[in-house]
């Protein structure tokens, strides 16, 4: 029952995801193959793949407000999940995918334990902002205009700040995106752009410093709701 | 279709800003890496995986606390007709364990942590490893007729 589940939840994840097809195929068959090697017994193609989506797994865990031991251990127990199943992966082609959701299943499993899940989970604590983290590091941002967009990071609601989070570990895939979060694909476009247009609302004009980053189309001011 | 114009393209560029800065507020311990390329190492070849099914710590009201003893924590595992039962009291940062083995004969039971091999005392088909450290563990079975069964990993 319990591959099944696995292999049922990373399916559903996936419905309606071909969106993100086409473009990341190289990338894709370049993870599949690794994945084999490793499968034939070669810690080499394991370890590729471990530096390749480590980084995304542990925005995952970030994102649902673990911290970073709890982080550690779930993105150390999603590895073991991986080594179980190593050759039963059904679609190698689609591995992020699976560590995803894997990670994602795996926070969970942590909140909920520690209590925490009603927290995490209710949606009416994602419109709150996040005051219960870790205070502002910005002192390790030596660049005053990105203490300044941490800052306003960090006032973001919840819901946003765990989205961004996972967007920019994942830039290029929304079904990705959508697996970490269990969010329908077509939301996310939508939903990111509302929590940017947020993040702009939040930070003083001269923190955003670059022109580039300023709104310079009056359409990019339209419809982004409450602020 | 979307030619990353317009809020597009700026959309785009503040991501690219944030994603900067998260890399330096937040960057992945390098242990995590090492975790996780040891992790290949644990591989069990040979051995049949016993999924988890059930872990009372994740239903509401599952963990019962009794009476001069810690939170009881019950977790099933189960591959086709062998299912594994593994009851963890907490002490602490101690976990007491008690696993009972049903549908196949039991040979020999170890708790394997992932640096560490301990081994369980057995009698009929209940193995039992007291205070064993919190984190994670899995259980791993040989039974009578030679084949290997572990479950799968969990954290206690």
């Amino acid at each position: 029952m319990g591959s099944r589940s696995l292999a049922v939840g990373y399916r559903m994840s996936w419905g309606g995801t071909t969106a993100a097809g086409g473009r990341m195929t190289e990338t894709f068959s370049a993870t599949a193959a690794l994945l084999a090697q490793a499968n034939a017994g070669d810690q080499a193609a394991w370890n590729a793949l471990v530096v390749q989506h480590s980084p995304i797994l542990w925005s995952v865990a970030r994102a649902h407000r673990l911290d970073q031991a709890d982080a550690a251990d779930v993105v150390q127990t999603t590895w073991l999940r991986l080594v179980e199943h190593l050759g039963r992966i059904e679609d190698p082609d689609r591995l992020i995918g699976w560590l995803v959701t894997t990670t994602r299943r795996e926070c969970l499993r942590t909140l909920r334990r520690s209590g925490r899940e009603r927290l995490a989970g209710a949606d009416s604590a994602f419109d709150l902002p996040d005051e219960s983290a870790e205070p502002l590091d910005a002192q390790l941002l030596a660049d005053e205009r990105n203490a300044a967009l941490w800052a306003a990071f960090r006032q973001l609601p919840e819901r946003c700040q765990r989205l961004l989070r996972i967007a920019v570990a994942i830039p290029k895939s929304y079904g990705e995106v959508s697996a970490a979060l269990d969010m329908p694909v077509g939301s996310i476009g939508p939903t990111r752009a509302r929590c940017l247009s947020r993040l702009r609302d939040l930070l003083d004009p001269a923190a955003l410093g670059d022109p580039g980053l300023q709104p310079g189309t009056p359409d990019s001011q339209n419809g982004e709701g409450r602020g | 279709m979307n030619g990353r114009t317009g809020s597009g393209a700026l959309d785009d560029a503040l991501l690219d800003r944030l994603r900067e800065v998260v890399q330096q507020v937040d960057p992945m311990p390098e242990v995590v890496l090492a975790s996780a390329q040891a992790a290949f190492g644990l591989r069990q070849l040979d051995a049949e995986l016993a999924e988890l099914v059930r872990d009372s710590a994740e239903e509401r009201g599952g963990v019962l606390t009794v009476r001069g003893e810690g939170d009881v924590r019950l977790i099933s595992f189960e591959t086709g007709p062998i299912t594994v039962e593994l009851q963890v009291t907490e002490r602490g940062s101690a976990r007491d364990l008690v696993a009972q083995i049903t549908g196949i004969g039991v040979r020999r039971a170890e708790v394997e942590t992932p640096g560490l091999r301990l081994p369980t005392t057995l009698e009929d088909s209940v193995a039992t490893a007291d205070g064993v450290a919190a984190g994670l563990l899995r259980l791993h079975v040989h039974t009578v007729d030679g084949r290997e069964l572990v479950t799968s990993w969990v954290r206690v």
